[in-house]
Formats: C-alpha cells, structure tokens, sequence
C-alpha cells in the first residue's frame, strides 16, 4: 500500500495546488543556488509498461519509488512505455533534493544549452528576479465538477492527461459493478482502428478522481484516446467518460509515397497538376540537400530541432561537404569570418 | 538573375502588459525596452533604406497584442515619459563620462539616439509607430503578417477548436483594424502546429505560415526539396520551412554573431552599477534596481572583468558578420542551386527583439546585410513568401508535422511540471464560452459587454508567454498571477451571467484594466 501512495498525484485540491507551488519555489531556490542553467526534468517515479504479443500495453512493475529510481537511474533506462510521476510532488524533501541533484549532473553532463530559449528570455529580463508589485492572486477552482479527461502531446515520446471524475459518477458506477473497484485510465491505442473497442489497450490504476499524468511512449505516429472509469475485480471495466483523440508527430522521414504538385494562383484557386512517384533518385536529392549529416539523423529519427544540440561539427560537416561538391567549379576556400 | 532567394522573417510580440491601476508597473518596461531597443531602430533602418534606395524585402510579424499596446495612449504616453526619463539620464551620463573617452562616446552615441527616437516617436508617427511600418507595407518593402490573437500555443489550445479558431479570426481582424488589410500570412504563435490547422487559417484568407525545419522534413511525404521549397497542405496554404544554417549563424550566443567579445554586453548595466542616488530616479519608483538599457561594457569573453565597449570597433565586426553572413549564403544558394535545379528559398526567420535588444548590433547587421545583398552580389536576392509565391506557384502537397521552434521542437516548453496545471482551466474556461456564445446569440446590451470581457480574459490568460515564463523559473509570480487573474475573472463573470446577476462595477473596472480588442464580438466562440 506505501508504493501506491508513492503514486498517487495531482491537484485534487487546494492544498495540494499550493503544495506544488511550494515544492517548485524550493527547487527554485536550489537551483538558483546551484546553477542557472539546470532546467526542470520531467522524470521521476515511473511506472514501466510492457507490450506483450497481443499488441497489449501492460504494466511490468506497478511502481517504483522515488528511491528506487534515484539507485536505478544509473543503469540504462529499458525501452518501453513509462508513466511519469512529476517531481514536484515528492512527499520527502529528502527524495527531492536527491532527484534534484541528478538533474544536476544530467544538465552537466549535456553541455549545450538552449540558446534560442535564453535569447526569447531577454525580452523579459530587468535584471532582477521577481517582479516588485504585488498583483492580487487568485485562486482558481480546484474541481468543475464534471465528468472529464484530455490528452494533449507533448512530443512524439510523451503525452499529458489530466481528468475530472464526480462523486456521482462513481457512486453511480459502483452501483453498476460493485464495491470493490479502482479508478482506472484506459488508453486505447486505436492507431489502426478508429474503434476504440475494437483496438489494444492498456489499463493505469490511478488513485484520485481529478489529476493529471504524463506517459512516455516508444511509439510515435501512435493514435490515442483515453477512457477513465472503474475496474472491478473480475476485470471488468465500467468507463465514465472519453477522452479527445490524440497522434503523436512522427520522428523520421515519412515513407515514399507519391509526390502530388499543385499550383495555386494569386487568388487562392487550386489547382492540382501531375502526381510522381517517389523514386530512390528523390532520396537521394534529399541527402544532398540536407547533407549526410542531418540526412542520417532524419532517417534514425533523431532529428528534431536545431536548438539543444552541438552543431559546431555538423556546420563544419557541411562547409567540407559542399566544398567537395563545388571543388571542380571554385577552388576558393571559405570559412566563418 | 538571382540564383535562390533569402526570406528574412522577423517575429515582433510582448505579451499584453497594461496596468492603468499602477502608476509605475515593473513589466511594462518590456514594451518599453522593445520600443527603444527594438521597434523604433527597426523602423530608423527601413527610413534608410528607402532613403538610399535600396532595394528590400522582409517579412514582419506585429502581433495582435503588439500592436494593440503600440496603438494604445495609456502606454504611449508612459512610453514618452519613459524616454525623456532616459533622455535625462543620457545627458547626466554625458557629463559624469566627460573624462573618459571611451564611455564618453558610448554615452554621446546614447544620447544621440535615444534622442532621435523620441523624435521618431513624438513627431514623425505622432507616438503611433504602426503607422511606419504600415508606411514600408504599402510600399511594398515590408510584409507584415499576423500571429495568434495572444499568441496562444495551438497545439495545446486544441481540444477547444473554437478556442483555436477565434485566435486566428480575432488576429486578423485586429490587424485589418491597425493595418488597413487582411493578413495573408501567419506565424503561428511559438511556430506551433498540427495537422489540420492549415484549414482554420484557409477560412481566414492565409496563404502561408510557417514550421520549424522538422515541420515540414517530417511531413507525410518526403519533401522533395527539403526546406528549400514551400509545402502546400490540403487547403492550398504554404508552409514554408525554417533554414538551420543561417538560423543558427545568428540565433545562437555562442557559436553565432552575438556572442562576439566586442558587441555589447546585455547584463552588465548602470542599473546595477552606478550609485544608488544617482541612478535612484531612473529605477523602478520603490527603488529597485533594474536595467536601464545604458551599458558601457563589451561581452569581452567569459569572465566579469568586463572590457569598455567601443562602438567603432562593434560596427566593425557587425560589418564583418554581414559581408560573412551574404557570403555564406551565397554558396548556401549556389549548392542548393546546383543540386535542386530550381531557385531554392532560404527561410531565416527570428525573434525580432532578437535585434537590438539581446543582441545590440544587431539592427546594425541586418542594416548591412540587407544592403550587401542588395547592392553587392547577384546570387541571392532578398524576397517575401507571398513573392515567392507569385513567382513558383507550383509546389508539392504534403501536411507538415506536428512541431514548433521551442526547446526539443515540440511542446515541452509549454507543457511541464511547471506550466501543466494550466492547461486544465484554460479548456475549462474556452468550452464555457462557446456554451455561452451558444446560450446567448442575441444578448443584451448589458450581457454582450459581460460576454465580450470574458473573451478578451479568456484570449489574455492563454497567452503562450505566461507558460514560457513559468517554464524559465524567472519573474514567474507575475506570470501564474496573470494566468489566474483572467481565469478568476472570467470564472466569475461566468457564474454572474449564470445566476443573471451581473455586476456591474465589476464589468466597468475589468473593461478599463483588460481593454485589448475593443471591437470583440464573443459570438466567435460558436
């Protein structure tokens, strides 16, 4: 039961809204101590999920503690689907100081820093750290009291959902299928099959009517929804609402298909011309284009932005690459000043 | 003939700050250091170039907020006793540098300017600056296209399409107001799309927009051309791509232009530095200290012993990063050139405060570079997508990813440990307003001010700076208090118009305090 509640999240209430609020002001105040260029991680707590045969997304350990993810974090992490707990809501400062000094070393350890985020920065920045006026807060409901769950994309590997359940709903639920159930999200993978019904799912035990999670997924281009209900003991499941419908963005260059041309005139008319194949002479126009470099992380999938990433080399890759492409032509060399 | 073409793209937007209920508020001094800084150098620079007859083309985005704060007499006349308190503080630096040649020509350079500006400000545009970058639309030097109504992060705002729907429409008939057209282009708001956004812009009469370079390289089929060459989707709106090489030549600190130890330091200011009763009357009223946007030391390298700053010097190397940046561009365009067998267009677009406030020399180097190009070559030539459109109006079809410029290229900026807790009252707030767009097509008096206030919260509190904010971890009180004001407010307009007991006082000192678009009709939200 302790490993349960080390799950258990979210802001069901007032109070753990502040609470939130006070743990992020205290990680703010280490990393101001520390350094200023540590960025708050994502990663916590996580509940690890594995896909069986099936297609099946199963969890393979329920939880694990703070604790025991600090002792693990060294071993490298294992390629499924994770739920993540955030980090703000550590119940132990001591736990929290801990993950907070992985980040730490995680920020160290990549050099680079966002530079474009920091220059978008500036336009807010007097030099001083807090603003002086104090605004009225207020504070916002803490519940709508409705029946509710939404899903939104983070990246091609993560999504966030957060959900509203009512007292009568779930009375009225239990009602239906007994006592002894437990609050459930259910995500349907319904990539190829709209039907929910119709498609693998996989089932999360959450312990509050109203929170939110982050999931971690290995599978992007994935089409998801989300039902939250109740699930009793024989495994049947009793949904209180659905949840909008989601697709991850893809992270490598999409198959060869046909190439469709179209001409829209001045006006905004459309009109469509010749379709092409797509031919191993278009993949190799695109390698060229992009250079080696970006070409081969295109085709891996890890090509995202340019921001995050030392791209020093890769410049240089480039200069040497279209020198050699324009070597017959022009013998000049050039350089970056 | 040109061999390829190069779209500047510049990003102007602060989100809406006004507080007529303080007379000296903190954040407004972003506007402030953006007009000074930023907008007004901008415009000096389009003077020139027209003056000169150069030759330019440049594409602008002035968001909605943007200009609603440039066109509003509240916080132009704060802006106007802003610069004669600067003006003021530049002459007395005149004489406390007399003895020190270097800071003396730093502090002459600032007096000189700061002076023109307000010169710029109070007579030329008659403290209306949209007006001259209206002036360089019309002559077809400058388009000028729109952003989200607030600058709301799409992607996020999603599961409320009306929500989406109305940051453009309101968008575009803000700009229509200011500009006197309506857009035809977009930069959605943090470069955020999804698929299927290009059909709300369609209905808007947008013709292109933009995407990050993995937008439109990951799109559902190949591109041929890479970021080369626009995408259209479905509805026949271009996307075109964001350039990695020149975008990074000048975005980054340290491997780009701006990190050169001769510009200007940005942290190092006479806010800071000099004596508190000197400096006493040009800081913030309850005597904290802040930038001025005074500074007299170059970036220098890593390390606090910070070198004087020398202007002469600074514009040297400014030339120096132009003539280096016209030159890449060139082979940039001379390779694609040769492998594509079609002009490329290089898409370079930035944060416009990017220029001369971050990076002090930068309107300098966009001066030099635009008239590089212009006058000293032949292969690249400066051009405008909807140009670009006119000229190659066959394009492939594809629909661009889900993407946007911020941190990792998606929307982890705007959606973490955090910011998350947002997200939940902000969909909340946007189906309530379409309920109540639907309740009420044909309000009252009384009920169409209430229901158009609670649009103008909802559109203020969804603005993408709040979540961005609250991500750096700095001047982020400011930021959750903006985001639960407006909600508080419209929650509580809300159960008012719920319980048929509006109250008034209320309704008239909200519409005072949140005046952004006066003409809002909430009907949008059905």
């Amino acid at each position: 039961m302790r490993k349960k509640k080390t799950v258990k999240k979210s802001f069901s209430s007032k109070k753990q809204l502040s609470k939130k609020t006070g743990l992020i002001k205290k990680a703010e105040a280490l990393r101001k101590k520390t350094t200023k260029k540590v960025k708050t991680s994502k990663i916590a707590a996580k509940t690890l999920i594995r896909k069986n045969k099936n297609g099946d997304l199963k969890p393979k350990k329920t939880v694990k503690t703070k604790k025991q993810f600090a002792l693990s974090k060294s071993t490298k992490e294992k390629k499924h689907s994770k739920l993540i707990k955030p980090k703000s809501f550590s119940k132990k400062k001591t736990n929290k100081v801990t993950l907070f000094e992985e980040l730490i070393i995680e920020a160290k350890t990549d050099s680079t820093v966002h530079e474009q985020s920091r220059i978008e920065e500036s336009k807010f920045d007097l030099g001083i750290p807090e603003n002086a006026k104090a605004m009225p807060e207020h504070e916002l409901p803490s519940s709508y009291n409705k029946d509710q769950a939404v899903i939104l994309t983070v990246s091609p590997h993560f999504v966030f959902a957060y959900w509203e359940v009512t007292n009568n709903s779930m009375h009225e639920a239990v009602s239906k299928i007994g006592y002894n159930t437990k609050l459930t999200l259910r995500f349907y993978d319904i990539t190829l099959s709209s039907n929910p019904d119709h498609s693998p799912h996989w089932d999360i035990e959450v312990f509050d009517r109203l929170g939110n999670w982050y999931l971690k997924l290995d599978y992007p281009e994935q089409k998801l929804t989300l039902d939250i209900g109740l699930k009793n003991e024989f495994g049947n499941f009793y949904p209180l609402t659905r949840s909008n419908t989601i697709k991850l963005p893809r992270t490598t260059l999409a198959d060869p298909g046909p190439l469709k041309w179209m001409i829209v005139t001045d006006l905004g008319d459309k009109i469509t011309t010749d379709i092409e194949d797509y031919t191993d002479a278009d993949l190799e126009l695109l390698r060229k284009i992009l250079g080696p470099h970006f070409f081969d992380l295109l085709i891996k999938g890890k090509f995202s932005t340019i921001e995050g990433s030392n791209l020093e080399a890769v410049f240089q890759e480039i200069s040497s690459f279209r020198l050699r492409q324009d070597s017959s032509s022009s013998p000049t060399m050039w350089s970056n000043h | 003939m040109a061999q390829g073409y190069l779209a500047f793209v510049l990003h102007a937007h602060l989100p809406y700050v006004r507080h007529p209920e303080y007379e000296d508020f903190l954040e407004e001094r972003w506007f402030f250091e953006g007009m000074t800084e930023t907008y007004i150098p901008l415009l000096n620079t389009f003077e020139s170039l027209v003056h000169d007859g150069v030759d330019f083309r440049l594409t602008m985005s002035l968001t909605p907020p943007l200009l609603s704060m440039m066109t509003d007499p509240l916080l132009q006349e704060r802006y106007a006793k802003h610069l004669n308190k600067l003006i003021e503080l530049s002459d007395k630096e005149l004489f406390r540098t007399k003895d020190n040649h270097i800071f003396h020509q730093t502090a002459q350079m600032y007096n000189h300017n700061l002076k023109y500006y307000k010169w710029i400000f109070e007579e030329k545009y008659q403290r209306n600056i949209v007006n001259g970058f209206r002036k360089f639309m019309e002559m077809e030097k400058l388009e000028i296209i729109t952003c989200g109504a607030t600058h709301g992060f799409l992607p996020l705002l999603k599961p409320s399409q009306e929500a989406v729907r109305s940051q453009i429409q309101i968008a575009c008939e803000c700009h229509e107001k200011h500009l006197g057209k309506r857009p035809k282009g977009i930069w959605l708001p943090e470069c955020g799309y999804y698929a299927g956004l290009s059909d709300i812009l369609s209905n808007y009469g947008i013709r292109f927009f933009f995407v990050d370079t993995h937008g439109l390289l990951l799109a559902d089929t190949p591109p041929k051309y890479g970021v080369y060459a626009p995408l259209y989707t479905a509805s026949g709106v271009a996307a075109f791509g964001r350039d990695q090489e020149s975008s990074k030549q000048v975005w980054s600190a340290e491997e780009g232009y701006p990190g050169d130890p001769a510009y200007r330091d940005f942290y190092r200011d006479i806010g800071f530095d000099l004596d508190f009763e000197y400096i006493k009357p040009y800081i913030h009223c309850d005597g904290i200290r802040v930038m001025t946007g005074l500074k007299y030391h170059a970036i220098t390298g890593k390390t606090e012993n910070k070198k004087p700053y020398d202007i002469h010097l600074a514009q040297h190397v400014a030339d120096m990063h132009a003539s280096n940046f016209m030159f890449n561009r060139q082979k940039q365009v001379e390779h694609l050139r040769g492998i594509m067998g079609k002009p490329p267009i290089i898409v370079a677009p930035y944060d416009a405060e990017l220029f001369g406030h971050w990076w002090f020399e930068g309107v300098t180097w966009l001066n030099y570079t635009i008239r590089k190009i212009s006058c000293d070559q032949n292969t690249v030539q400066l051009i405008t997508p909807l140009e670009y459109l006119s000229k190659h109006p066959k394009n492939q079809v594809a629909e661009p990813s889900e993407s946007s410029w911020g941190h990792k290229g998606y929307a982890e900026v705007w959606c973490n440990q955090t910011n998350d807790w947002i997200y939940r009252h902000l969909h909340e707030a946007s189906f309530k307003m379409t309920e109540l767009a639907h309740t009420y097509p044909h309000a009252d008096h009384n009920l169409t001010r209430a229901l158009n206030q609670m649009a103008r919260e909802l559109l203020l509190a969804q603005a993408s700076d709040w979540a961005f904010i609250m991500n750096n971890g700095t001047m982020t009180a400011y930021a959750v208090k903006r985001t639960k004001d407006h909600l508080y407010k419209f929650n509580k307009f809300y159960s008012e118009i719920k319980n048929y007991n509006l109250d008034m006082n209320f309704l008239a000192e909200t519409e005072w305090k949140d005046n952004i678009f006066p003409d809002i009709n909430y009907r949008c939200y059905a």
